[in-house]
């Protein structure tokens, strides 16, 4: 028999817990509040971290994440308080980024990200970038060159990586979410699928002396247009730094924010992106 | 006005009587209660330490079940370089503070990574070596080390090494490097904005699969099969600038990597710490960030 009541109390004590009204949607873990509320919210299994601390001296963090279903531009922000900009000695930044339009062959441009708008150090810098490819094996370029102006103009970049688009239909791919269902998954498009761009890079953040180190995974995708798997480059990783320029931005990075060359702000509104990024930090030691 | 019950114990149907608490607690927490049904307020969710279970893993040979705990990777050790000092070489931890059941021989994979490292002259020799619970060296001149290098600089051009160094320790490739003008943190390159032309810097990491201290030595000492004695893999990663003096216009950038075993026809002690330092010479580092994670394996036991 079910006894109805708001609140229960122990006789032996002031502090009488509030029941909570609805039932939650699947199975969560009860929490209680400083004032006795019971609830059971989402927000018991918050994961915060990558790796675990020592004392201290935190391990990677995880600093934001966003899941796109279709925009401009995908962007990831170091908002921490607990672990501001300053505090973090290099980033690592995961994704999975489709661009979905014609199945030609394209390219997602990168921009550092300080107090929240793009700032690459693009002039000056001095690099190399290796990947495996199909028919050459490993091979190897010049590091990458981009821009070195301030806010969302497209040439305010300062690395890209190659990608095909997709070109699925019946329906479109219009939106993240609907690749991951069966019901709305687009079912033509001969090779649909084989577009995006996968993996990881590392930022060193320092004041002046920015830039893309090497990386646990590198980025895999496929480079070039059409239906024939060439040119895929996998484990593709960068190194850049700034050479022979001051740096025109200062200061540390606190984001990155990426977009189809020739969609984002002020592009082609059909060159659009989706998928997740997330955003780690490792921050420095705090001895 | 809100209905209350008054009552020290509340009850199901069955019986199983549970004992209400009787303050609030401090923050927000979870509802916890123990085996006599005394409620009371835990942690909540995920804390910043490693993920960890004590579900036994299945032991699918014997039939049986591991009887040490299940562990996520760990940050075991960290240590920062500011260019106020300097370092002849950086030694990290591998073992993480070890749970119920578990074993420092557990370490099964150890990655060091490394960021923003600055050496103060030309000269330095990036070097690893791998100690034992008594600083001894792991890696020695008596083992037999098989090791591939390769490398990548700016302008493309490949270079590919596949040989037995033959020595006791593992090289990366070198760097070369100057020191910041001032000698301290405030000249740190981490924090520098104005113009360095060409500052040399070193990042990546290195990762260990710690096979076996003893590898099936009971049955094979004598020849060079494989599995013979101690066992360790290496493969690293790097991506640095080399300079030795200001420049404007060198490109001087590799991107490398490197694989390595270590074995032994005896015992190869386990590594308890690694050692980032040079091989020759006392070129010092004056700046970079180290830190070491650890994955433990509990059917790893020697």
């Amino acid at each position: 028999m079910a006894v109805r009541t708001e609140k229960i109390q122990s006789l032996t004590g002031s502090a009488p817990l509030t029941l909570p009204k609805t039932l939650p949607s699947s199975s969560k873990g009860v929490q209680v509040s400083t004032t006795g509320v019971i609830s059971s919210p989402d927000v018991t299994n918050t994961l915060s971290h990558k790796t675990s601390s020592i004392g201290s001296d935190p391990g990677w963090v995880l600093l934001d994440h966003i899941e796109v279903d279709e925009g401009e531009t995908m962007k990831v922000v170091n908002s921490s308080t607990t672990y501001p900009a300053s505090d973090i000695y290099c980033y690592e930044v995961h994704f999975n980024i489709i661009s979905n339009y014609n199945n030609n062959g394209s390219e997602i441009r990168f921009s550092p990200l300080r107090s929240g708008t793009r700032s690459p150090n693009g002039n000056g810098r001095s690099g190399v970038r290796t990947y495996y490819s199909t028919g050459s094996g490993m091979e190897a370029t010049t590091g990458d060159v981009g821009g070195s102006g301030t806010g969302s103009a497209n040439s305010n970049y300062e690395f890209f990586q190659g990608i095909k688009m997709e070109g699925m239909s019946n329906p479109g791919l219009s939106s993240y979410s609907m690749a991951f269902d069966k019901d709305t998954a687009p079912l033509g498009g001969t090779y649909g699928g084989d577009g995006g761009l996968n993996g990881s890079f590392r930022y060193y953040n320092g004041s002046g002396y920015a830039g893309t180190i090497t990386s646990d995974t590198g980025t895999f995708g496929r480079r070039s247009h059409g239906n024939s798997y060439n040119d895929w480059r996998l484990g593709e990783t960068h190194f850049a730094m700034p050479r022979g320029n001051s740096p025109t931005h200062t200061g540390k990075v606190n984001g990155f924010e990426c977009w189809n060359q020739n969609g984002g702000p002020g592009g082609n509104s059909s060159y659009t992106i989706m998928g997740f990024m997330q955003l780690y930090g490792m921050p420095k030691t705090t001895s | 006005m809100a209905s209350l019950i008054k009552t020290n114990k509340i009850s199901t149907p069955g019986g199983e009587e549970f004992t209400l608490p009787t303050t609030y607690p401090g923050t927000t927490s979870s509802l916890t209660s123990t085996s006599g049904g005394q409620l009371g307020y835990g942690s909540l969710g995920f804390s910043s330490d490693v993920l960890s279970s004590d579900n036994k893993v299945i032991n699918t040979n014997a039939g049986t079940f591991f009887e040490s705990s299940v562990q996520s990777g760990s940050l075991v050790d960290k240590a920062r370089i500011k260019n106020d000092s300097t370092a002849t070489a950086v030694t990290l931890d591998i073992v993480p503070s070890l749970r119920t059941g578990q074993v420092a021989a557990n370490v099964q994979f150890v990655t060091l990574h490394f960021c923003g490292v600055c050496f103060s002259d030309s000269g330095f020799r990036p070097t690893i070596q791998l100690l034992d619970s008594d600083n001894n060296n792991v890696i020695s001149n008596s083992n037999a080390n098989q090791a591939m290098r390769s490398y990548h600089n700016s302008g493309g051009s490949f270079s590919n090494q596949s040989k037995d160094p033959n020595v006791a320790y593992m090289p990366l490739l070198y760097n070369e490097s100057y020191r910041p003008t001032g000698a301290s943190a405030a000249s740190e390159l981490f924090n520098q904005t104005a113009l360095r032309n060409g500052t040399a810097m070193m990042n990546g990491y290195v990762s260990m699969m710690i096979i076996s201290s003893d590898a099936n030595s009971d049955t094979d000492t004598s020849g060079s099969r494989f599995g013979a004695g101690g066992l360790i893999l290496s493969k690293n990663n790097f991506a640095f600038r080399y300079e030795s003096s200001y420049s404007s216009s060198s490109s001087n950038s590799i991107i490398g990597s490197y694989g390595k075993y270590v074995s032994k026809q005896q015992t190869l002690n386990n590594p308890t710490k690694i050692k980032f330092y040079t091989h020759t010479g006392t070129t010092v580092m004056n700046e970079g960030l180290f830190w070491t994670e650890t994955i433990m394996n509990p059917g790893k036991t020697t």
